[in-house]
């Protein structure tokens, strides 16, 4: 029999929370190390608790969620992180995925597909939407010097693609899903989801002080998002 | 003879401080003693023993006439080369030696001829000198012609011909390079002036021509003009040259007005008929009166100029000033042994003094072409300085500018946000409200209509992201919010969406309006239509130029003209929001199915 996968969340809302914890506990496999409804005491908790998946908001009374995933990121390489966001909009999620989460789950998710979507990033599945693509794709093109220029190259770090990934992008930003990308590509589904979590990958931003930067740009330290 | 001599002597130092000619270099005689006879209207009178030099003018006024002038002096050795040197002799001369013709100048009846104006040197032949020698001199003098006989310097051939080549620099070489610079920087001065139109140049370029000339004369043994009437040239020349430099000063330190100006004015108008007058009435008087009246306007300039120059932190005012000076103090020393204490045979000051002009006009035009190249400098310093000025007032407008329009963009985002709020997750929010408070409403039934309002949600802020005219991205995220509902529904969509050109200038607002006629298209499909595959496809038209959506189904279809039933409301909706983004919507509908098609035109490039 396998280990139990060890997951810990970190969310305000008391609903989402509870919602999300019993979505856990009922999962097979799976079992809840630890909740939070405040970012500091969760980051205190990562340094010395090893877990295998950690769900956590991004707006936080206490501190902001990236810091939560810095936290979790320096001292728990292995696991992997899923963000709570109300939309999986392109804002939050991106910066999330630059500060070294994994992929994100809705807070209005059904409590079966919260499994789902814990086996899927398990299984190597980074979940990818068309506009967090196309927003990729902007900045994988900003890399190309040609393209910097005109942009002034201010904005977010560039990110270097491989063909075969910014071509899973380009079909991904057009709507297709994953299991269409790999039929349109003669892949395999997994060899799709690789190319994504490459890319996400990719996106996380080394520095600390980057990530800082940006979350503090969008207000993220600040202000709870929704 | 050495005690008068002396006298005079000492005052000749005071005035000419060097004169060459009534210096008696060592092993020298300079005599003064002579006898005279005057031959006047062809009378010859009774000798008269006189003290050289002679000036005709002095002794007779305004007359022409001839005098003989007997100078007698003894040698110690008649066997040494003597020479004798007069610095002025004439007008026309005849010179003998005991008798023997030394060398003679003029006809003495030609009116043209003057050869009083250089010195004249005559070596006296072997033999000729004895021990007590008388040398005979006739001279033709023209009435106001300065015509007369010098002092002569006697002594040691060599050494006497030394001194009258120094003479003869002074008062020959001398002057025909002064009256060239002159002539140069006259007509410098006028081209200057044909440019410019400055009176400034006019003055000075005229003033120095007539200076050209007057200093010219001297080298003219043979004038152009029969005397008097070259007499009234030169003289008015002198006059005039001074009352013109007197302007060009006073112009020059920015007070050419007031008395002194009027009072230039005056003296320069009545120059040549004062000088005319003078001649052709043989008043030589008169002549001193106006050449010390053309002093006063001089000094009087001098004054006004030393003391501008004086306040003046320009260095060409100074520069002027000390020509001023130079000029005046020459020129007095000139009035005062040509005409006061009536000298014979030196040399002008005043015409090398004026020299000084030319310096301060060539100073001044150097100094102006250097102003300009500093003003042009700081006239371009200046223009960039106002151009970056300028530019940054505009930067500043437009960023005003941009403020502007961003605020407006922000108060009509807001206002397009609350409208839709309103319209769309406030009424469906409403609307579960309402379910909700009926006891008889199925949970489910609630529950969809809650799960309809947040996709709506979902929707919005999916549409607050700047796509940047990348419709197909908007189609990707409209098929990602809604795939959960046609899922459930147990809709199969199938999906074919091309690369599709960016739409240049493409606005949230276009978003918007594009998501809500395929959200409503979509809503038709689940709610109503009962169909259970599904298609979508969007292309790029090249032909038209446009982009087409086409939203196919094999549902039951449903009467599109008709305001009742499914989609009345939002069929209404789609059409108003197509007709905002210049689009053209088609919706067939039959028993078979329904298809819409929406044809997107792309702004002409």
């Amino acid at each position: 029999m396998h280990k139990p996968i060890r997951v810990a969340v970190v969310e305000d809302d008391a609903r989402t929370l509870s919602r999300l914890c019993g979505a856990i506990v009922r999962e097979p496999g799976f079992v809840l190390a630890e909740s939070f409804s405040c970012g500091l005491p969760a980051i205190a908790w990562l340094r010395h608790h090893p877990v295998d998946i950690l769900l956590t908001d991004l707006g936080l009374p206490d501190t902001s969620g990236i810091e939560v995933i810095r936290a979790c990121v320096e001292h728990q390489a292995q696991c992997d992180i899923m963000v709570i966001t109300m939309f999986g909009d392109e804002k939050n999620v991106l910066t999330s995925i630059e500060s070294g989460a994994m992929g994100y789950i809705l807070k209005g998710i059904d409590e079966m597909d919260v499994g789902r979507a814990m086996r899927d990033l398990r299984a190597g599945g980074s979940p990818m939407t068309p506009l967090i693509a196309r927003k990729v794709l902007t900045r994988a093109r900003r890399s190309d010097p040609s393209a910097a220029a005109q942009d002034g190259g201010t904005q977010a770090p560039a990110v270097a693609l491989t063909n075969r990934e910014a071509e899973i992008l380009n079909l991904i930003a057009r709507g297709y899903t994953y299991e269409e990308v790999s039929k349109l590509l003669s892949v395999s589904l997994s060899t799709v989801q690789t190319h994504i979590k490459n890319t996400y990958g990719k996106l996380a931003v080394k520095s600390r002080a980057e990530a800082v930067y940006e979350a503090n740009r969008m207000g993220l330290l600040r202000s709870r998002a929704f | 003879m050495r005690k008068r001599t002396a006298m005079r002597m000492h005052i000749a130092w005071i005035l000419a401080l060097v004169n060459l000619f009534l210096v008696p270099a060592f092993g020298m005689t300079v005599i003064e003693d002579a006898e005279v006879i005057i031959e006047s209207s062809g009378v010859p009178g009774q000798p008269v023993a006189i003290k050289l030099p002679f000036n005709w003018d002095t002794a007779q006024g305004g007359m022409d006439g001839k005098a003989r002038v007997l100078i007698r002096f003894p040698a110690d050795d008649p066997r040494a080369p003597l020479g004798i040197l007069f610095s002025r002799l004439g007008n026309a001369y005849e010179a003998r030696l005991n008798g023997v013709l030394l060398g003679a100048k003029g006809s003495g009846n030609d009116p043209h001829e003057d050869y009083s104006k250089q010195p004249q040197f005559f070596k006296v032949p072997e033999g000729v000198l004895q021990e007590k020698n008388e040398l005979a001199i006739l001279v033709h003098a023209q009435g106001g012609r300065r015509a007369g006989v010098s002092v002569p310097v006697i002594g040691p051939a060599d050494e006497v011909h030394r001194q009258y080549e120094e003479a003869y620099r002074w008062r020959v070489s001398g002057f025909l390079a002064l009256s060239i610079v002159s002539a140069v920087l006259g007509v410098i001065a006028l081209l200057l002036w044909l440019r410019q139109r400055e009176p400034l140049y006019v003055y000075y370029g005229v003033g120095e021509i007539l200076w050209a000339i007057l200093v010219s004369d001297t080298l003219a043994q043979r004038t152009l003009l029969p005397w008097p009437w070259w007499g009234i040239v030169v003289f008015s020349a002198y006059a005039l040259a001074a009352a013109l430099i007197s302007k060009f000063s006073l112009i020059f330190v920015d007070r050419h007005a007031g008395p002194m100006k009027i009072f230039g004015d005056w003296h320069a108008w009545l120059t040549v008929p004062a000088v005319a007058a003078s001649f052709l009435l043989r008043m030589p008087l008169l002549l001193s009166v106006w050449l010390g009246i053309t002093l006063l306007v001089c000094i009087g300039t001098a004054l006004i100029a030393v003391v501008e120059g004086m306040k003046s932190r320009e260095l060409e005012k100074r520069v002027l000033a000390v020509a001023v000076i130079a000029t005046c103090i020459a020129a007095t020393r000139d009035m005062l042994y040509f005409r006061v204490f009536p000298g014979f045979g030196g040399v002008p000051w005043v015409r090398y003094a004026w020299v000084a002009f030319g310096v301060t006009l060539a100073w001044t035009i150097a100094e102006r072409l250097r102003k300009s190249a500093q003003a042009i400098a700081s006239m371009n310093q200046d223009l960039a300085q106002r151009l970056a000025e300028g530019e940054a007032k505009l930067a500043a407008t437009y960023a005003a500018q941009a403020e502007t329009q961003r605020n407006q963009a922000i108060v009509e985002e807001r206002q397009r946000l609350t409208r839709d709020m309103h319209d769309g997750l406030g009424s469906q929010l409403l609307g579960a409200l309402q379910l909700s408070q009926n006891p008889e409403v199925a949970r489910e039934v609630i529950t969809a209509h809650l799960r309809e309002a947040l996709d709506h949600l979902k929707l919005t802020v999916d549409a607050m992201q700047d796509i940047e005219g990348d419709i197909a991205s908007l189609l990707g995220a409209l098929r990602y919010r809604l795939s959960e509902r046609l899922d459930a529904a147990g809709i199969r969509l199938a999906w074919s969406v091309d690369p599709l050109p960016a739409i240049g200038g493409w606005t949230l607002q276009q978003s918007r309006d594009l998501q809500m006629i395929l959200f409503e298209a979509f809503s038709n499909l689940l709610a109503h239509s009962g169909a259970s595959n599904a298609s979508l496809r969007a292309e790029y038209l090249g032909r038209e130029h446009a982009i087409r959506i086409r939203l196919s189904d094999d549902g039951k279809g449903f009467n599109p003209r008709s305001q009742e039933g499914p989609g009345g409301h939002g069929l209404a909706n789609m059409r108003s929001r197509t007709a905002r983004l210049g689009a053209a919507l088609d919706i067939e509908s039959s028993p078979a199915g329904t298809c819409v098609n929406l044809l997107l035109p792309l702004p002409s490039a």
